[in-house]
């Protein structure tokens, strides 16, 4: 057959190529079949459906067109329901008029090719209503559709590079810190190993990265299963809110989870050495301090699966290892010689950590309750290492304190430095007073349509973590939110209040409260109508001294927001929804009047899309009034931003961008007044060369100028091309 | 010339070289899988004609869906299986574009909620787009939120996300949410937390709500059968229809 084609081709040059193609198409019928496949849409094998909502319906994958659609036949329980049917395309779809009857129903599709021989029928089996009591699936002949993969891996991901050259140039080019060639490459990999077992990999290179800065590369491999998560590389763990809690360590974490038992165990480098340095030209200046690298060991034993109840104990202890970088000391200053060598390095730590959680779920997860609480010891500077039972005692004395009698037989500190470094820098110096205590209770209940959130926390004044150093310490307080929507979906609400106070171990002058109330209300009634959000926050900082000098403090700060969307046709096909937006925050201090401030934000914003065509543009200004109260002075900051993208083919697609900022102030503002201008124009290109590869080319020029400063107008070229590969 | 021209065009159509997107244009790329409630989905094609969705209907390239404030619907992919339910509200549009055999899809979601679960296969993609960000999916299940203003919400359940927008990229493995604020503000990863998917728990399930399940009873019959085990059947039905098997006390 292909000979006949080409030999006709060869004869008629203008149906040439319609010939070619066809030939190159005339697959053997064998080959063609083995292309031919269907998946069951509806009902799944062995699927329990109610009465009402039956439907069976079959897919075919037939890239070479060799089903005879005409052939297909349906049987539901052995009746030929082919006539109701209909076979749309690669779609059979049969929806019953009226509903079956309860129990178990069989579906046998048969079909034939084109060319009058059989393809494989499809038969399965489903439920209609509720299965009956004590018969299994399995012994109706009913097997659970196989959703499971090979048992070989199975690898997918992708891979990414991107680099970036930033080329700076006017009177400022020395203040941007700009590195002139950036690279970046992302390589994201993950499969199946069988059954439960997974595995991922992620790996992030940038050129910025430097021994002597923290890590920014990330190299991470996961493997997991129903009962063992296994990551090395870069973790950031979260197995307590008060004690280690989304902390970058550079090491292992290990969850294995028996049910009833399980254990979570996080070692390795939570900082990385960085070396000290003085000054070359002088060595009398430090030039960067050194960072000493961080150990850091974390167990949680828990029990309970965390459906219901669960108990957990974890411990953490992080310690600096003062061997991991040289103890810098400048040098004398020659042309003084009453000066000496001073060391130049940040104080070493030692954290440990210990604390309990429980946790309840009930009601299917609508009723959420939780309680947390840590004690820390923290030794402020391990650099003299412990002191000795006689140092302790005097330590002791000198505080008013009685002599501590160690525990378990121990003579003295020393004996404990493998576990912590008792020494003067111990916060607290004596931890019976429990100022180094935090806990904290949170509960969610989801009721009536309601989400109400609480949580109430404590953490004392001498309380420190190495694993959560955002942590706020000194702060009692609650805060309560309550999420929930009315008139039938269409009226959001959520109503939020707070309260917290410092000075738990009464050790400052004053005791100084926040509060805050906030009140968000959204409407929208379809995608069709308009959309409107009011919002509103007073934040309140007090307490009793009367003096901004004296540590006074009397703020509060209210925060007024408005927002409507709108969406508009304003010429046919083109998508349209517009935008905007209001916001007003005021800060009054009645003890410094001078700090005062009022910020006014109007946002105005249109986004377009051309349905069909995939072209999209957005303009967007927006207008920054912000004025300070004790100088009356008020600066304006002028916002445009038009951004655009076309697909010119289905594979290439152009882009542009512009923003133009401005700011400027009265004379009157002084110092603190504000002039200078910034366009940023960026052109792209999106190319796609297959469905899971594409590149984006972006190449731009950023002008800054400031006519009330000298010497740092800078212009800027950024070019930055990433290309992407989806395995 | 003009034959040549012709010709040469019917021969790159037929030896499938011609856009893929032609191609794909032609597929029906979903199906509707279940309507729930008010069963009233709305689908608007990309030439501008709306209809109202109906169990069964095929979804093409292009097609705009928007369940009513009181429906629940499940679309699924009919080249892999894949399942996607949306929540009252929500308003999405789906593009494929490539062959069959080598599609990427597009779910643009406008606004409101949904859960998918995304079949692994290779050379597929799934995108979700949203005003905000753009969440690159393989194989996978997850709860998606659109706020008013574009605020993007993802929790993964199982696998993991590729969450991104041109300002940074962010992984969201299982039991982690992502929120993408505006688009021009990079989106943010953390633990999922009980109160993210507090109005995604109906969506996990094929039941309709409690709307729909308070209206259901069960109705249990005890026979023996011929081994001589007794053994009961239990039919749930609408009560409407089962007033006649109901004592009077439950009518």
């Amino acid at each position: 057959m292909r000979r006949i084609i080409n030999e006709i081709s060869s004869r008629l040059p203008l149906w040439g190529l319609v010939f070619t193609a066809v030939a190159a198409h005339s697959w053997p019928a064998a080959a063609q079949q083995e292309r031919f496949s269907t998946l069951i849409l509806a009902p799944d094998p062995g699927e329990v459906v109610p009465q009402t909502t039956e439907m069976i319906s079959l897919s075919f994958a037939d890239p070479d067109r060799v089903l005879d659609v005409g052939s297909v036949r349906l049987l539901v329980d052995q009746i030929d329901r082919t006539a109701e049917a209909t076979v749309n395309g690669d779609v059979l779809v049969w929806v019953p008029q009226i509903p079956l009857r309860q129990g178990v129903h069989s579906i046998v599709i048969t079909m034939r090719a084109m060319d009058g021989s059989g393809l494989p029928a499809v038969s399965w089996s489903f439920i209609s209503g509720a299965p009956p009591e004590g018969v299994s699936l399995e012994a109706l002949g009913v097997r659970e559709e196989k959703r499971g993969l090979p048992s070989w891996a199975l690898l997918q991901g992708n891979v990414t590079f991107e680099g970036m050259m930033t080329n700076v140039g006017g009177d400022g080019a020395d203040l941007q810190r700009e590195a002139p060639y950036t690279g970046k490459a992302w390589l994201n990999a993950r499969g199946r190993l069988g059954g439960s077992w997974r595995y991922s990999a992620n790996t992030h290179l940038n050129s910025y990265e430097s021994h002597i800065r923290q890590p920014i590369n990330r190299f991470r491999f996961n493997l997991r299963s129903n009962w063992l998560t296994l990551t090395v590389g870069d973790v950031n763990p979260r197995i307590h809110e008060l004690i280690l809690w989304g902390r970058r360590v550079r090491g292992w974490s290990l969850d294995l989870r028996g049910g009833i038992v399980n254990v979570s165990v996080v070692s390795g480098k939570s900082r990385r050495a960085v070396a000290g340095q003085l000054y070359s030209d002088d060595p009398t200046r430090v030039f960067r301090r050194g960072t000493f690298a961080q150990d850091l060991f974390a167990i949680r034993p828990y029990f309970g699966s965390g459906r219901g109840l669960q108990f957990g104990i974890t411990f953490m202890k992080a310690r600096d290892d003062t061997t991991s970088i040289q103890f810098l000391r400048t040098e004398p200053d020659p042309a003084d010689s009453s000066s000496s060598t001073v060391l130049a390095v940040p104080d070493p730590k030692d954290n440990l950590v210990i604390g309990l959680d429980m946790s309840l779920k009930a009601f299917r997860g609508k009723l959420s309750l939780s309680y947390n609480n840590a004690f820390s010891l923290y030794a402020n500077d391990i650099s003299g290492g412990p002191l000795t039972k006689q140092e302790l005692d005097d330590l002791m004395e000198e505080q008013g304190y009685d002599p501590i009698e160690l525990p378990l037989g121990l003579e003295g500190p020393e004996d404990l430095a493998d576990f912590f470094i008792i020494n003067e820098s111990m916060i607290p110096i004596d931890p019976r007073g429990m100022t180094n205590f935090a806990q904290q209770v949170r509960g969610t209940l989801q009721i009536g349509g309601h989400t109400i959130g609480a949580r109430w926390r404590n953490v004392g004044g001498s309380y420190n973590t190495l694993g959560y150093y955002s942590l706020q310490k000194d702060r009692s307080g609650l805060r309560v939110q309550d999420t929930f929507r009315l008139l039938d979906n269409r009226l959001g609400v959520t109503v939020g209040w707070e309260k917290y106070n410092d000075n738990l171990d009464e050790t400052k002058p004053a005791t100084t409260g926040t509060s805050a109330l906030t009140l968000d209300l959204s409407w929208q009634t379809d995608m069709n109508s308009p959309g409107f959000a009011l919002g509103y926050r007073t934040y309140g900082r007090y307490n009793d001294l009367e003096t901004a000098a004296e540590g006074g403090v009397d703020e509060d700060t209210g925060t007024y927001s408005a927002g409507a969307f709108i969406p508009v046709n304003m010429i046919g096909g083109l998508n349209s929804r517009l935008s905007f937006n209001y916001t007003s925050v005021g800060r009054e201090d009645a003890l410094n009047p001078l700090t005062g401030t009022n910020n006014t934000y109007y946002l105005i914003g249109l986004n377009n899309r051309l349905e069909g065509r995939p072209t999209e543009f957005s303009v967007m200004y927006g207008l920054n009034t912000s004025e300070l109260t004790g100088y009356d002075a008020e600066t304006t900051f002028n916002r445009l931003l038009i951004k655009g993208r076309h697909a010119l083919t289905n594979s290439l697609a152009g882009t542009a961008d512009i923003t133009m900022t401005t700011a400027s102030s009265p004379e009157s503002a002084g110092d603190l007044g504000l002039d200078y201008s910034k366009w940023e124009m960026t052109g792209g290109a999106e190319y796609y060369w297959a469905p899971t590869s594409f590149a984006t080319l972006r190449a731009g020029f950023v002008t800054y100028t400031d006519s009330r400063r000298e010497g740092v107008d800078t212009s800027q070229l950024v070019v930055r091309l990433r290309i992407t590969q989806v395995f | 010339m003009r034959r040549v021209i012709t010709g040469t065009l019917l021969g790159l159509l037929l030896a499938g070289i011609l856009p893929a997107q032609i191609m794909a244009q032609q597929q029906n790329v979903a199906i509707v899988y279940r309507l729930l409630l008010d069963k009233r989905l709305a689908v608007t094609q990309e030439s501008g004609g709306m209809t109202e969705g109906a169990r069964g209907d095929l979804l093409h390239h292009g097609d705009q869906l928007q369940t009513s404030s009181n429906t629940r619907a499940a679309i699924r992919f009919t080249d892999d299986g894949s399942v996607l339910r949306m929540n009252p509200s929500t308003e999405l549009s789906i593009r494929a574009e490539g062959e069959r055999n080598a599609l990427r899809k597009t779910l643009r979601v406008e606004f409101g909620e949904l859960w998918a679960r995304i079949q692994k296969r290779e050379n597929v993609e799934y995108r979700i787009e949203t005003p905000t960000a753009v969440a690159a999916v393989k194989g996978t299940e997850f709860y998606v939120r659109v706020e008013g203003d574009g605020r993007t919400t993802i929790v993964t359940i199982e696998g993991v996300l590729d969450f991104f927008n041109d300002v940074g990229t962010v992984e969201i493995p299982a039991g982690y949410t992502g929120v993408a604020v505006q688009a021009s503000e990079a989106p943010t990863v953390g633990t999922t937390k009980p109160e993210d998917i507090a109005s995604f728990t109906d969506l996990a399930s094929e039941e309709a709500g409690p709307a729909e399940v308070e209206d259901m009873v069960e109705i249990a019959i005890q026979f023996i059968d011929e081994n001589g085990n007794q053994k009961t059947m239990i039919i749930r039905l609408p009560r409407d229809q089962a007033q006649q098997f109901l004592p009077p006390e439950q009518n």
